[in-house]
């Protein structure tokens, strides 16, 4: 046979069976399932971006080791800082397609009279288990179809408890938005069982991030794409459950929420849920189709009619994050996001990232809202903040904060992410901020409130890792929160390049 | 998507329950059309409740528990558990089957109508976030069959 034709008969024969094993409209839209193609593609780029070093990922838990310290720790900062983030991006040939696919890992940086302690440790999930047992990937991820793989059965068959972490009621649970959260041991980080809120919400989603008030309740949310049902959770210090379940029409992918004295806020980005898609086998990300004509839907919801839902109208965008909520006594709410344009970054830019392909920033800005409950009414103005990841004083959940914390990003570069950390006052739009550098990956801060502090909102310390790509470590940094630009107080650093991650949380000792 | 819940009255009103299934074995009526499915169940746990399953006989009614074609119950004294079904006439059939381990006689499931007790299906067929399909979950009884299903 003319080897032209074998060839071109051979490489049929590939992409027919490949384009087989999945309904044509899902092979279609993909592009194909995932069989190595991604794990090439990022090895070749290795040498020429070092950025993507934040994106190698894992294949082992890192044993507990002291991290060098420069500076001196502040003596009444003891505790343990807790991140979530994907970590295992490969297994076998394949690697996931997005950044958010990976399996979870807990790094944990525990300060003590010795200084600082670092130590890693996979989240033992069903998943987690049963593919590393095998050797390969299983399943269909969130944003990835697997060559050979099958879809979840059911949202914790696929559950990679990845995303965050929260402490409440005596224990700490390990979040993923798409199933349940996942208990863990705060200090062996040795993985427990499926948090079970309720019989009725066995299994279904329960966001990453939860809001806990200052009088100990924590609340939280949880979208059912599929069947339409926003979930509401209120937990109380002691761990005591209430549930309220609504339907909303054209459920969008919402990600996080706010919380004030005597509401809860939704805001929608118009990246809607198709069911068609998702019977159609579409991974459950393909499942969302871009809708800009909704507009960015605001949901309002009294505490105590959470069956009466209020909406409003904003200009049509994307957002993940909420700052904060707080409500004046006019029932005008306030509130505070991070914006961008459209649905580019989670679409396009987390998925070029694992390619070792980097494209440019989306369109960031900090929004301040104000939505009127007694009018129907909402206006948006914008900062220019090229931003993420904001946190606040933890005390001032639901109540009048000024101060938004954020990673942030000044300098032009062609590398992804942040360079800095910001202080942002939204009252007067003054800003605190210590630039890393731009071969510096900066990542989300926390706020930890000075145990002798007064009541002042953001008097304590700021905390948080960044990537120096140049010395290939991660670095973990403490800040007087009311004087960034002074630099750290200490600064932590070690023979250790981790994943970059997403959200966490200071557990005081 | 509900899984149907076989009540347990329910099983003594089908036509077909004549030849419900002793667990282990099934009248001799001498039919050459009457078929038997043996069906082991692995992973069931002892001293809780029983294992309960339906058979279906088209996509029509697939998990519709008036529609089964038969259906049948088993005691779980071990990690393995066997179900007869008795006198089927050769076909495609697909079977569901849970076991009832706190015994109050349905499948729980959450709001959304997930599962919260472990089921199985024949050809160990698994669905995307759901059961799988009548087609494939279905086999094809020509003779006397022995399948295995893993409870999940």
């Amino acid at each position: 046979m003319d080897r032209r034709l074998f060839c071109q008969s051979l490489a049929l024969g590939t992409a027919g069976s490949a384009l087989g094993a999945l309904p044509f409209s899902a092979a279609h839209a993909a592009g194909g399932p995932e069989s190595g193609a991604t794990l090439s593609a990022f090895n070749e780029r290795r040498s020429g971006a070092p950025w993507i070093l934040g994106f190698e990922g894992l294949q082992a838990d890192l044993a507990p080791q002291p991290m060098q310290l420069r500076g001196k720790l502040p003596k009444d900062l003891r505790g343990t800082l807790l991140r979530n983030g994907p970590a295992q991006h490969s297994l076998g040939d394949v690697r996931y397609q997005h950044w958010f696919d990976g399996d979870g890992m807990i790094q944990q940086y525990r300060f003590s009279d010795q200084g600082v302690r670092h130590q890693a440790r996979f989240l033992r999930t069903q998943k987690f288990l049963a593919e590393n047992a095998a050797g390969r990937r299983l399943y269909h991820s969130f944003g990835t179809q697997v060559a050979g793989g099958s879809p979840m059965v059911s949202a914790d068959a696929g559950n990679v408890a990845n995303t965050s972490v929260v402490h409440h009621a005596g224990e700490t649970l390990a979040l993923w938005e798409g199933g349940s959260a996942t208990r863990f041991d705060a200090d062996t980080l040795e993985t427990g069982a499926l948090k079970t809120w309720t019989p009725e919400h066995a299994g279904m989603p329960f966001s990453a991030h939860p809001k806990i008030g200052s009088d100990g309740t924590l609340w939280n949310f949880g979208v059912s794409s599929a069947h339409g049902l926003l979930s509401i959770y209120q937990v109380s210090a002691q761990g005591q459950v209430r549930t309220a379940t609504l339907q909303v029409p054209d459920m969008a992918m919402v990600h996080d929420f706010a919380v004030t004295e005597q509401h809860l806020v939704f805001l929608l980005p118009p990246l809607v849920f198709d069911l068609d898609r998702a019977h159609a086998g579409s991974t459950f990300l393909d499942s969302h189709v871009w809708k800009p004509q909704l507009g960015m839907r605001a949901l309002v919801l009294h505490k105590d009619r959470l069956d009466q839902p209020q909406w409003m109208e904003l200009p049509t965008g994307f957002l993940f994050h909420t700052g904060n909520a707080w409500e004046d006594g006019k029932g005008v709410i306030h509130l505070d996001y991070i914006r961008s344009d459209d649905d580019s970054a989670i679409n396009r830019g987390f998925r070029g990232l694992m390619r070792g392909d980097f494209q440019g920033e989306p369109s960031l800005a900090v929004a301040l809202v104000e939505l009127d409950t007694r009018t129907g009414r909402a206006r948006q103005t914008l900062q220019a903040h090229h931003a993420e990841f904001p946190r606040i004083d933890p005390r001032f959940v639901g109540r009048r904060h000024r101060e938004l914390f954020m990673a942030e990003r000044v300098a032009v570069s062609n590398r992804p992410g942040f360079d800095c950390v910001a202080r942002l006052n939204v009252d007067t739009g003054k800003v605190d901020r210590y630039r890393y550098g731009t071969d510096v990956m900066v990542e989300e801060h926390v706020f930890i409130p000075a145990s002798t502090a007064s009541a002042r909102e953001g008097e304590g310390w700021l905390v948080g890792t960044a990537l120096d790509l140049l010395r290939r470590r991660t670095l973990l940094s403490v800040f007087d929160a009311r004087r960034l630009a002074q630099g750290p107080l200490a600064q932590g650093s070690m023979d250790r390049a981790v994943p970059l991650g997403f959200h966490g949380t200071f557990i005081p000792a | 998507m509900t899984m149907a819940s076989p009540p347990l009255t329910a099983l003594n009103l089908l036509p077909a329950a004549r030849a419900l299934a002793l667990a282990g074995a099934c009248l001799a009526l001498g039919n050459a059309y009457a078929l038997d499915l043996t069906v082991e169940v692995n992973n069931t746990k002892a001293d809780k409740g029983p294992v309960l399953a339906a058979v279906y006989g088209s996509a029509d009614g697939w998990l519709k528990f008036s529609k089964a074609v038969q259906s049948g119950m088993a005691p779980a004294s071990g990690a393995k558990t066997v179900l007869v079904l008795c006198d089927l006439p050769a076909g495609s059939y697909a079977l569901s089957l849970y076991q009832d381990e706190n015994g109050n006689g349905k499948l729980d499931t959450n709001l959304v109508g997930m599962p919260q007790e472990r089921t199985g299906f024949s050809r160990d067929a698994q669905g995307n976030m759901g059961p799988p399909r009548f087609q494939d979950a279905a086999i094809e009884l020509q003779q006397d069959t022995t399948i295995t299903i893993q409870l999940r």
